[in-house]
Order: C-alpha cells, then sequence, then structure tokens
C-alpha cells in the first residue's frame, strides 16, 4: 500500500484525529522533517517560523482546527523556503498554474470514460 | 469548459502540492525522502510508542531511573526516539503532584514518542488557558483533580520535549509489560487524564 492511498483512507474513516488530518499536512510534515534532516534549516529555525505563524493568525482569531493550525505550518514553511532563497512567489504561482492545469486534464479524461485509476476514495471501508 | 466540471483543491493542498513539486525539481528534496518521513509517522511511531516506554518504567526500577534522568539516552535503549527530539524530560506522577504538558507559543510535542498531537492540544483555547487555570482546564476535560493535589505545568517552548509518567494503575499487579503497555493511553501521557483502576476479566 502506497502511503498517500493510506493516509486517504485514514482520513475517510474518521480517524483524522490519530494522524494527519489531510494528506497535505501530512506532506508539509514531511518534508520540514526532512528538509531539517538535511540541515537545509533547523528545526529550531522552523519553529520560531511557525510561533509567528501562529501569532499572526490569532490576531484574528482563535485556532481550533487542524486545517488552521496546518495553514499556520504551510506560511511557517513558505516563508523559511523563501528566507533561503529556494523558492519564489512567481515561481510557486506557475507551478500551481501547471498542478491545476494538469489535475483539470485527468479529471476531464476521467469523466469523458476514457481512463478509470483506481481511487482510494471510493473505498474508504477497506481500512477496518 | 464548463464550471460544474472544475477539479476542487483548498488553496492549502495546491501550494503544498506546488512546494514540494519545486523542491523536486531544483533538487533540494526528493519526494521519496518525504514520503519515508510520512509512511514512518503513518506506520511505526504514535502514542503505543510512549506507552511501551512507560510499561517498561513500571516494571523495571533501573530503568525509571535512567527514564528520569535522560530521557532520551533511555528511550534509545528501547530503539526508541529521532532527530527531531533533543532534550526528553520525564515527569513523574505522584500521589501528591500531577505533571501536565503544553506549549503556549506553538505545539511543540515529543513527535518520536507520542507521535502527532491531537487536535486540542494545538488549540489557542489549550495553550492560552492551561498555565493560567489548570484545575479548571483539566476539570473541563474530565479530570477532576483535589485541592491537595499540586499541578505543574510544563511549557514546552524551548529545545525540551516533556512525557508525563502517569502513576501504575491499582489492580495491575500480575499484567506483563505487554499488558501494562496496552493500558497506558496518550492524554494520560501529556497529563490530561488519568489511568482508571484495572479490573480484570472475569473479577
Amino acid at each position: 500500500m502506497q502511503p498517500h492511498e493510506l493516509l486517504d483512507q485514514v482520513e475517510q474513516a474518521g480517524l483524522a484525529n490519530l494522524s494527519f488530518a489531510s494528506p497535505w499536512a501530512a506532506r508539509l510534515f514531511g518534508m520540514t522533517l526532512a528538509a531539517a534532516q538535511k540541515k537545509i534549516f533547523s528545526l529550531q529555525d522552523f519553529q520560531q517560523a511557525l510561533i509567528e505563524s501562529i501569532k499572526d493568525h490569532e490576531q484574528d482569531g482563535c485556532i481550533d482546527s487542524d486545517e488552521q493550525y496546518y495553514t499556520c505550518w504551510l506560511e511557517a514553511l513558505q516563508y523559511l523556503l523563501e528566507e533561503h532563497q529556494l523558492i519564489d512567489h512567481q515561481q510557486l504561482s506557475a507551478v500551481e498554474t501547471q498542478i491545476m492545469a494538469a489535475a483539470q486534464e485527468r479529471h476531464d479524461h476521467q469523466r469523458s470514460g476514457h481512463y478509470h485509476a483506481h481511487h482510494p476514495h471510493e473505498d474508504p471501508e477497506r481500512l477496518t | 469548459m464548463s464550471h460544474d466540471h472544475k477539479v476542487e483543491k483548498t488553496w492549502q493542498a495546491l501550494r503544498t502540492e506546488a512546494i514540494e513539486s519545486l523542491l523536486n525539481e531544483i533538487g533540494v528534496l526528493d519526494s521519496s525522502e518525504v514520503d519515508k518521513v510520512v509512511y514512518h509517522y503513518e506506520e511505526n511511531v504514535g502514542p503505543r510508542t510512549g506507552a511501551k516506554v512507560v510499561a517498561k518504567a513500571w516494571v523495571d526500577d533501573s530503568f525509571r531511573e535512567r527514564l528520569i534522568a535522560n530521557g532520551l539516552a533511555a528511550c534509545a535503549e528501547l530503539g526508541i526516539g529521532g532527530p527531531e527530539t533533543e532534550a526528553l524530560h520525564v515527569l513523574e506522577n505522584t500521589a501528591g503532584v500531577h505533571n501536565v504538558v503544553v506549549c503556549t507559543l506553538c505545539s511543540c510535542y515529543p513527535w518520536p514518542i507520542l507521535g502527532l498531537p491531537p487536535v486540542w492540544y494545538k488549540s489557542s483555547a489549550y495553550r492560552s488557558r492551561l498555565v493560567r487555570e489548570p484545575r479548571k482546564v483539566l476539570q473541563e476535560m474530565g479530570l477532576t483533580l483535589g485541592d491537595d493535589i499540586e499541578i505543574r505545568v510544563w511549557d514546552s517552548v524551548s529545545e525540551i520535549r516533556y512525557l508525563v509518567l502517569p502513576e501504575r494503575p491499582t489492580g495491575t499487579d500480575y499484567l506483563s509489560e505487554t499488558e501494562l503497555a496496552a493500558l497506558v493511553s496518550r492524554d494520560a501521557m501529556i497529563g490530561v487524564a488519568h489511568l482508571p483502576p484495572h479490573v480484570s476479566e472475569g473479577a
């Protein structure tokens, strides 16, 4: 089983609280730890960035969901990577556009009936 | 292209995917390295890891002493740990002292020992209120402590991570280490719950 499928199933089965709340949260967490292991930045630097991001969000209201929390995480990671000049805003927007276009193409293809990939969301019961 | 055929993706999911894709492209990070971390946290690490440490401390006095002296080194004896935690301070609950852990500024947590923190641990409410009114917050979470019990709140904002060593429940004298580990809950290791007395099957 691929880790992605597992995450999707865990989420579908309502077990989110036991692990990652969403696949993107898992990827964020994984990227952060992997980057720290490779000494791209230290976890202390990340922690500082996360504290700042949480502080900003809490000026507008409380954090009471995993989505809000990992949104702070995302902003902290993006900030650090930009600070280290590994990525920039413009590049990010360009890649986002490519990703959406590719996803749309796959989606249209599926709808027209030419393509039937297995999708883990169809079978959430399999986890049990 | 009509709108009802549009692919839905939250902006966070999209941004995350774009960051990963860019890091791959410029050779900074390979997705297989990210997979490894995620898989490890999904499959190998979780509250059961911490429960093993607690059960071992209950049955082995010399291990407990080593655990309290140097949490990380003692966990490493059991093959538990990781580069994510630099110091682990184990807090032993007693009849008169109850320990509870929070991270007021963000959400520091002993990941390699307990896995990922629950949602409430990261919430503004828990983080802002626990230090101010621990007895009330614990009560709201279902743990009522008598006035004679001292509550010590530990804030993880630093490089130290904390693990609460709960008191061994009564009625567990004849249980094996594995059976004991099964009784230990994540919340007890954060300090927001007690472990109930054990009632053996058929009793």
